[in-house]
């Protein structure tokens, strides 16, 4: 009686251990994804030293600059989107949408600041904005009501004729 | 049931128990989106008279890099990011900034934290005082703290006059130096006393032994002659010496952001944006040199206290070690 259960045993055991066999050899197969929807909070893309270059993320983090971590705009400044990165790790631009007022928006940045700012506000108005350092600057703005352009050289702003 | 039968129950037990821990490989991280880059090392300090320094890392790391060799010694690895660091060689131990911990103090042999200084958020640059007495930090909020090593880091309180600057550099005389709003202020610890307040061109980068100050504006280098109480040059890196894939290196206009500078007793070391270090003359500002090799943006220099030596670091974890003349 006894060696008939320890038979039984012994015979589901190998059963058992067949069974987990042919699904680890199952499991090394790649995963086939190409049918499925992919749910997830955040994706990195890395390049061959590991550095991180493309963030699709919701909320993205707070970004680092020269060396050190800088708030993106307070308590209320979350964003979601895509974020790029350059070789050193430096962010270099983003196409977001904000958490708080609901703008969505698209930055072109230099390695020492924001040079290009594509903006649609939820209401309706729209900005391109355009900066070079020594107070270079040329807005193209657009509302319900007017629309305005304005060119900014050396710090003066540069009239333009309006309204012919 | 005999012995054989037995073993062939506890070895098909024992395959069956290691193979449930098999097969369940994570395809994905836990791993918080950082924007890190890992490679990058935010500061470097010397450790030692020449050839050898410590360095730290986004990532948390802590390690010491010898002239000549590869790879890193690691000494610690934080949880956390780092953005600035100093050595004490007379205590051996590493004080550095960090995101989450406020400012934390290691053993620099062991790398063990022996002590942590809360500070309010974060800050981006630590440093002892030339004698080793004091630890000085201004925070993101522009706070600054200073600490008193030998009274058991008793935090020193500030005039109110100075709450607008942020203290960058602490001299052999006792001298305090501030900087902000286009002014260096300098302050006499012992005898609550400020003894300057200077119009200047820029963020103070380094004084010299006579009080000569260094100062940065963008891609702007100023040297302000104290003695003469005017800046006595203004220097640009003339170009951005970029290395062609071929090995040649073609000189472009871009005059780019400088990011650290340095005096020694004669000469001017200037790092930035584009990769080189730049050589000048500290008596009329002629470029003398360009020191090139590094391949992303030099984050950080320091001298030797000797001056013979200069190491550099940059964003993409590249370290040079160049003995001057």
């Amino acid at each position: 009686m006894k060696n008939l259960f320890f038979r039984v045993v012994l015979g589901l055991n190998f059963i058992i251990t067949l069974v987990l066999c042919l699904a680890l050899i199952n499991n090394t197969k790649q995963a086939d994804l190409t049918n499925s929807v992919l749910k997830v909070r955040g994706l990195v893309v890395v390049d061959s030293l590991g550095v991180e270059r493309v963030i699709i993320g919701s909320p993205l983090p707070d970004p680092t600059f020269h060396g050190y971590r800088f708030p993106r705009g307070g308590e209320e400044g979350g964003i979601s989107g895509i974020l790029l990165f350059d070789s050193e790790g430096q962010e270099r631009s983003g196409y977001v949408t904000d958490d708080y007022y609901g703008n969505v928006f698209l930055t072109l940045d230099s390695k020492t600041q924001q040079s290009a700012l594509f903006i649609a506000n939820p209401e309706g108005p729209s900005a391109l904005q355009l900066w070079g350092r020594n107070g270079n600057k040329i807005s193209f703005l657009t509302s319900d009501d007017d629309i305005e352009v304005l060119t900014i050289k050396n710090g003066k702003i540069v009239k333009l004729i309006t309204d012919e | 049931m005999n012995n054989t039968n037995q073993n062939v129950i506890y070895i098909v037990l024992f395959v069956t128990l290691s193979l449930f821990g098999c097969g369940h490989e994570d395809q994905t991280s836990s791993n918080q989106l950082t924007t890190i880059n890992p490679l990058a090392y935010t500061d470097v300090a010397y450790s030692s008279s020449r050839d050898s320094v410590i360095v730290s890392t986004y990532s948390g790391r802590i390690a010491q890099r010898i002239k000549g060799q590869k790879e890193e010694n690691l000494i610690a690895q934080l949880a956390d990011e780092i953005y600035s660091l100093d050595y004490s060689e007379e205590r051996d131990e590493i004080f550095a900034a960090t995101l989450k911990s406020g400012i934390l103090i290691l053993n620099a042999k062991t790398g063990t934290i022996i002590k942590r200084l809360e500070i309010e958020k974060w800050s981006t640059s630590i440093s002892l005082s030339d004698d080793e007495n004091y630890l000085i930090c201004t925070n993101v909020s522009g706070k600054n703290y200073i600490w008193n090593i030998n009274k058991n880091y008793q935090l020193i309180e500030l005039p109110s006059s100075l709450s607008n600057y942020y203290v960058k550099i602490m001299d052999n005389s006792g001298s305090i130096y501030f900087s902000g709003g286009g002014k260096v202020v300098s302050w006499n610890l012992e005898r609550n006393l400020i003894e300057k307040e200077i119009s200047v061109p820029g963020k103070l980068e380094d004084v010299d032994s006579m009080g000569n100050l260094l100062l940065i504006s963008h891609n702007e280098l100023s040297m302000f002659n104290v003695k003469n109480d005017s800046v006595d040059f203004i220097i640009k890196h003339p170009n951005w010496p970029y290395i062609l894939a071929s090995g040649d290196t073609a000189y472009i206009p871009p005059q780019m952001k400088i990011t650290a500078s340095r005096f020694t007793n004669n000469k001017i070391y200037s790092a930035g944006l584009d990769r080189s270090i730049r050589v000048w003359d500290k008596h009329n500002g002629i470029l003398l040199n360009d020191l090139l090799g590094h391949k992303a943006t030099i984050g950080s220099i320091e001298i030797s206290s000797d001056k013979k030596q200069l190491v550099s670091v940059d964003l993409k974890g590249g370290i040079k070690f160049w003995n001057l003349e």
